[in-house]
């Protein structure tokens, strides 16, 4: 599969940060990209358009990143969802692996790490 | 940080005002010197690499020189030298207010030599532990229960603003065990084990704009996106969303700072933006940055 073929889902409370995120995949040729505000829009969403990879915020407003990744991959054991936080702690990485996230970025979060893992999943 | 503490005694000893220190503030920008373009100056670094250091000073809290070195781009050797012409650096507010003609360069040296005499940080080189000690007095925590973790606090935040807002300011002093009414408020809390702190920024409507813009700009904002929102003219969601996410990096900073130092896990609840808020410093302070464009009030408190 073509990265330009991928269909991601952002999930973050913050609009500068979906801002940011969708401009780096729009740059990498992607096209179908949604967007979520909270946990349970993210889960909602992902139900809905059954996305290739998902970036989660941990810290969300209604119900965590951790707890809507939890949920994703109690319905979609194949998802991927990549956890991205400002604590960059290992306790932090461990609890998101855990969990059975995809990967970790740290925020705020770098073009270069998001193209590694479109790359990494492309592969 | 030395023309901050330096700036906050030259107004608290009446030898200059606010007007004259904040068109200082604002001269001194036009001949600030900074170790990234000092290194393009000097051929060490391309911008490049300049860009990719400050990016990743936005996930550690080290200085620019450190952060080169550990991505090899400068020698342990070059960043010294680049250190001892930054040194010229912290006269550049001197340089400001006697180019202005608030004062003559023999009340310069009066001034400064006072300076040095009470402070324990003399700007000459980083060292925590004085900063640490000059703290405590700006801000009158000797007695405070929480004194460690309101000076590491202050400490982050004060370098966090230098770095993505500007240094432009002075630390104006501190305010507690009151209601402080807010126009605008962004806040975020933080917990771990027994502890739990609220922490958030307050501003008016120009603090608010100025600070969000400086922030999405350093963060390498400036393109597409500000022309596409059409930007910074009031205080809107995406205004809110900057000012929360330079909240959210500065305690998350403190969340590793503190985890590594203290081994003290503290997590992160969402930051929530509100207007025309009263704020009670029940047990907690408010630090006021004095920015050439307004105040931004910095609050912590132990809930």
């Amino acid at each position: 599969m073509n990265i330009s073929e991928l269909k991601v889902l952002i999930c973050d409370d913050s609009i500068l940060v979906r801002k940011k995120m969708t401009d780096v995949l729009k740059k990498a040729g992607i096209t179908e990209i949604y967007e979520a505000k909270d946990g349970v829009q993210a889960v909602d969403t992902y139900k809905e358009k059954n996305p290739d990879i998902v970036f989660m915020d941990i810290v969300m407003p209604v119900k965590t990143g951790l707890d809507a990744l939890i949920e994703i991959k109690g319905f979609d054991n194949d998802a991927k969802v990549v956890m991205a936080s400002t604590i960059g702690t290992q306790s932090h990485l461990v609890s998101a692996i855990k969990a059975g996230a995809y990967d970790f970025l740290q925020k705020p979060v770098k073009e270069d790490d998001i193209n590694k893992i479109l790359a990494k999943l492309t592969n | 940080m030395f023309t901050q503490l330096f700036g906050h005694f030259l107004l608290n000893k009446n030898i200059i005002s606010a007007e004259q220190l904040k068109a200082a503030l604002e001269e001194k920008n036009n001949i600030r010197v900074r170790i990234g373009a000092m290194a393009i100056d000097a051929g060490y670094m391309t911008a490049e690499q300049v860009d990719a250091v400050h990016e990743e000073q936005k996930r550690v809290d080290k200085r620019i020189g450190d952060i080169a070195v550990d991505m090899g781009y400068l020698t342990k050797a070059q960043v010294e030298e680049l250190l001892s012409r930054q040194k010229t650096a912290n006269i550049v507010l001197g340089q400001a207010l006697i180019d202005l003609g608030y004062l003559t360069n023999k009340q310069f040296e009066d001034a400064l030599a006072e300076y040095k005499a009470a402070a324990s940080f003399n700007g000459e080189e980083p060292n925590d532990e004085a900063l640490a000690k000059d703290l405590i007095s700006i801000f009158d925590l000797e007695n405070d229960a929480d004194k460690d973790f309101y000076v590491d606090y202050i400490m982050l935040l004060t370098k966090n603003a230098i770095r993505f807002i500007g240094d432009d300011f002075v630390l104006a002093g501190s305010i507690k065990n009151t209601d402080l009414p807010c126009s605008h408020l962004c806040s975020q809390e933080l917990s771990g084990a027994d502890n739990k702190f609220y922490t958030a920024i307050a501003g008016d409507d120009k603090a608010f704009i100025s600070l969000a813009s400086r922030y999405a700009i350093d963060s390498g904002e400036e393109d597409e996106s500000i022309e596409e929102f059409g930007l910074f003219e009031q205080v809107d969601e995406f205004v809110e969303a900057c000012v929360g996410e330079f909240l959210n990096l500065q305690n998350g900073l403190f969340a590793v700072n503190m985890s590594n130092k203290k081994n003290l896990e503290l997590d992160l609840t969402p930051q929530i933006a509100e207007t025309d808020k009263r704020v009670l410093l029940d047990n907690g302070l408010a630090v006021t940055l004095e920015y050439t464009f307004g105040k931004i009030t910095f609050i912590i408190c132990r809930k």
